[in-house]
């Protein structure tokens, strides 16, 4: 039994030789009880506990609450990175370049900004602010999950909660189609954007609904996820929903025109949105956007309305005297 | 064992198709997976009660050879006419020897010899070890269900259990007023009203709004606290209207009086007193138990169990009990009481029992 267990467990490398440089690839050996149509003995169950309890302690760990303010309540999430890269849902980020907070197990928060996500399949990527190290999670790349298989589904379910830690559930993967997976590990409202994980702890998707059935609880995959990174990591709003909405473009500043019809300039950014971001500063005289003059505020406001969150927009604007041009990524307002 | 490998084989070739899907019987909750542990459900058919209203309405934990079984009291309280079922042997004459409200478990006694008492184990098992418990029962067949061990042990539930049913007002300083009372609650019932300021709970003097869970104390639901309050004796309607020049006159000459009363109110439930508002993890939750929050210390499982599964043993693979379910709370979430608390909780109902 312990054997099985050992063997299950042990690690296979393959060292693939690059021009100039050595890249070490971990690859695991399937848990033999994934090969199985139904474990047959509590001895293979025995197997699946022990896989599953040496995975959670850094899975765990990696496995945060998204705290979207009180309105809003909560989802979960999963860092995969060092310097603090999240995966989440979208209908949990809600949005490109929003500020959320990130809780940890511990009940330590930072704030936290949502990049990148596809609408129509309710994935989403954000990224802590804050000093890493941050205890973090890999994932299946190898997408070698197959039907069937045991999974655990991690969460902050209904909400943090210092006492009680993060939730696990077992189940096993019992629907697959391309942009959605099902498991029978029972979610509940707040695990929305936890993690997904197979039994070595790699992670394979994150939770995005459920049915009404205990036994339907629904999965982006991380193909998904792999297949739309650049994207996601650059702060794009893809795809038309339904998991999010895109909201109108929101600069962030306030403005003033000029009583002599000299332009319009900035009075005040707001802290953390998109005109701060780029730098753009009190002062600053706003010439152009996408090479179109600024005349007054308002034409400034329609130009900035045809946009959406995610867009970026060119400005030309002028400094002490100076000009100059930036590209700046819009937000969103609600 | 080969079968099986081969059967894998021929699911898992088909997995990679879009939008394939896993039989029932091969899903956690099937009866395949069931089968790997069948072995186990003996321990539920012999040392678990199915409890019997005209259906099965819960289960018990059978702890000793005699007849003394634990079930969930405010369940079973609901119970007309309560049998039991041990083994394959129907019970009809079942006693309730103590109850503890604070943990919500009775002790009852059916007449038996020889059953077979529920095995502690002597760890509690860790966050991720795979539990069962009961499932959905036939006459003679008990099934059992799979989950995990899902959170940290923890009490749930930081305020008292036991209630007056009351809202208070009353800055510091000022007399503790009764602003808003509970239809439900046990001070309704027995004649306080709103407006009523407080004198003295058990014969202490209450001096702040803190102050009134403090006198109630460890005082369980169904205890009955005697509260004296001062009441406003409003003034008769005068008869006749008198030639009153003044219109303050009729109210400065009479004064409103007081009166002090005293009243022996019956302590409830918080959540019998204030229905809990359902919130959307609630709705999506289907029947949880009513009485699913303050208890002293927990485990956390995932198995999806219903209103009427809890109350029989939570089993780790060994077959040794590690727990008692006591409430459904969510759809992924099952509270039972520790092993450890429960074996201390037996020895205080049978003292509490005079056994």
């Amino acid at each position: 039994m312990k054997v099985l267990f050992l063997s299950s467990l042990s690690l296979r490398f393959t060292l693939v030789l690059g021009l100039g440089s050595a890249l070490v690839q971990g690859e695991f050996e399937r848990h033999y009880f994934n090969d199985l149509a139904a474990p047959e003995t509590v001895e293979d169950l025995i197997n699946i506990e022990n896989a599953l309890k040496s995975s959670l302690p850094s899975t765990r760990a990696a496995t945060i609450c998204l705290d979207l303010g009180e309105e809003k309540g909560s989802g979960s999430g999963v860092i995969v990175s060092p310097d603090g890269l999240i995966l989440t849902a979208a209908h949990v980020s809600g949005g490109v370049n929003r500020t959320i907070e990130a809780v940890m197990e511990d009940g330590t928060r930072y704030p936290v900004r949502t990049l990148g996500l596809i609408s129509d399949t309710d994935a989403a990527m954000a990224r802590i602010e804050g000093e890493g190290p941050f205890p973090y999670v890999e994932i299946d790349r190898e997408d070698s999950t197959v039907l069937g298989d045991w999974v655990m589904s991690l969460g902050h379910s209904g909400g943090f909660d210092e006492e009680r830690g993060v939730v696990v559930r077992l189940g096993r993967l019992v629907r697959m189609a391309q942009r959605t997976w099902q498991s029978d590990g029972t979610l509940i409202g707040g695990d929305s954007g936890g993690p997904l994980f197979d039994l070595h702890g790699r992670l394979i998707g994150i939770h995005s609904r459920v049915g009404k059935v205990k036994g339907e609880n629904m999965h982006v995959p991380m193909s998904n996820f792999l297949q739309n990174w650049e994207k996601m990591l650059a702060g794009e709003f893809v795809g038309e929903g339904p998991f999010a909405q895109r909201l109108k473009g929101f600069l962030g500043v306030q403005l003033k025109e000029d009583a002599e019809g000299g332009g319009v300039s900035i009075t005040e950014v707001v802290e953390g949105q998109a005109a701060a971001q780029a730098g753009l500063q009190a002062g600053d005289f706003l010439l152009q956007i996408d090479g179109e003059d600024i005349v007054d505020i308002e034409g400034l406001k329609a130009k900035l309305q045809e946009k959406t969150e995610g867009q970026s927009i060119a400005l030309t604007y002028k400094r002490d005297e100076e000009e100059h041009e930036l590209e700046l990524k819009l937000g969103g307002h609600e | 064992m080969s079968k099986s490998v081969f059967l894998a084989g021929v699911l898992l070739s088909n997995a990679i198709v879009s939008g394939q899907s896993l039989e029932g019987d091969f899903r956690k909750e099937g009866v395949h997976v069931r089968a790997a542990y069948d072995n186990l459900t003996e321990v539920f058919q012999a040392s678990s009660a199915a409890i019997y209203d005209e259906l099965p309405n819960g289960y018990g934990l059978v702890v000793s050879e005699d007849g003394e079984i634990l079930v969930k009291a405010s369940e079973f309280e609901l119970i007309e006419n309560p049998s039991v079922i041990v083994a394959k042997k129907r019970y009809r004459d079942v006693a309730v020897l103590a109850t503890s409200p604070e943990w919500d478990v009775s002790l009852i006694k059916v007449e038996a010899e020889g059953l077979a008492p529920i095995e502690f184990a002597d760890v509690e098992p860790e966050h991720g070890s795979i539990v069962l418990s009961n499932s959905s029962t036939s006459r003679f067949k008990r099934r059992a269900q799979l989950g995990v061990i899902a959170a940290k042990a923890r009490a749930v539930g930081a305020d008292k259990l036991a209630v007056l049913g009351i809202g208070m007002s009353g800055e510091e300083g000022e007399p503790v007023v009764i602003s808003t009372i509970s239809p439900l609650s046990g001070a309704k019932d027995a004649g306080l009203e709103s407006g009523d300021e407080f004198v003295s709970i058990d014969g202490s003097a209450v001096e702040s709004r803190e102050g009134v869970p403090e006198l109630i104390g460890d005082k369980s639901p169904g205890d009955f606290i005697s509260v004296v309050v001062r009441r406003k004796i409003l003034p008769e309607e005068p008869g006749e209207p008198l030639e009153v020049q003044d219109p303050f006159a009729f109210a400065e000459e009479n004064p409103p009086e007081w009166e002090e009363l005293e009243f022996e109110v019956e302590l409830r439930e918080r959540q019998e007193v204030f229905p809990e508002q359902l919130t959307r993890n609630d709705q999506m939750s289907g029947e949880f138990s009513k009485r699913r929050t303050n208890f002293p210390r927990v485990l956390q499982h995932d198995t999806s169990l219903a209103q009427r599964t809890t109350g029989g043993p939570l089993l780790t693979l060994d077959g040794k009990c590690v727990g008692m379910n006591i409430a459904f709370a969510s759809r992924e979430c099952t509270y039972a009481i520790p092993a450890k608390e429960l074996q201390e909780l037996i020895a205080e109902l049978r003292t509490k029992a005079g056994l």
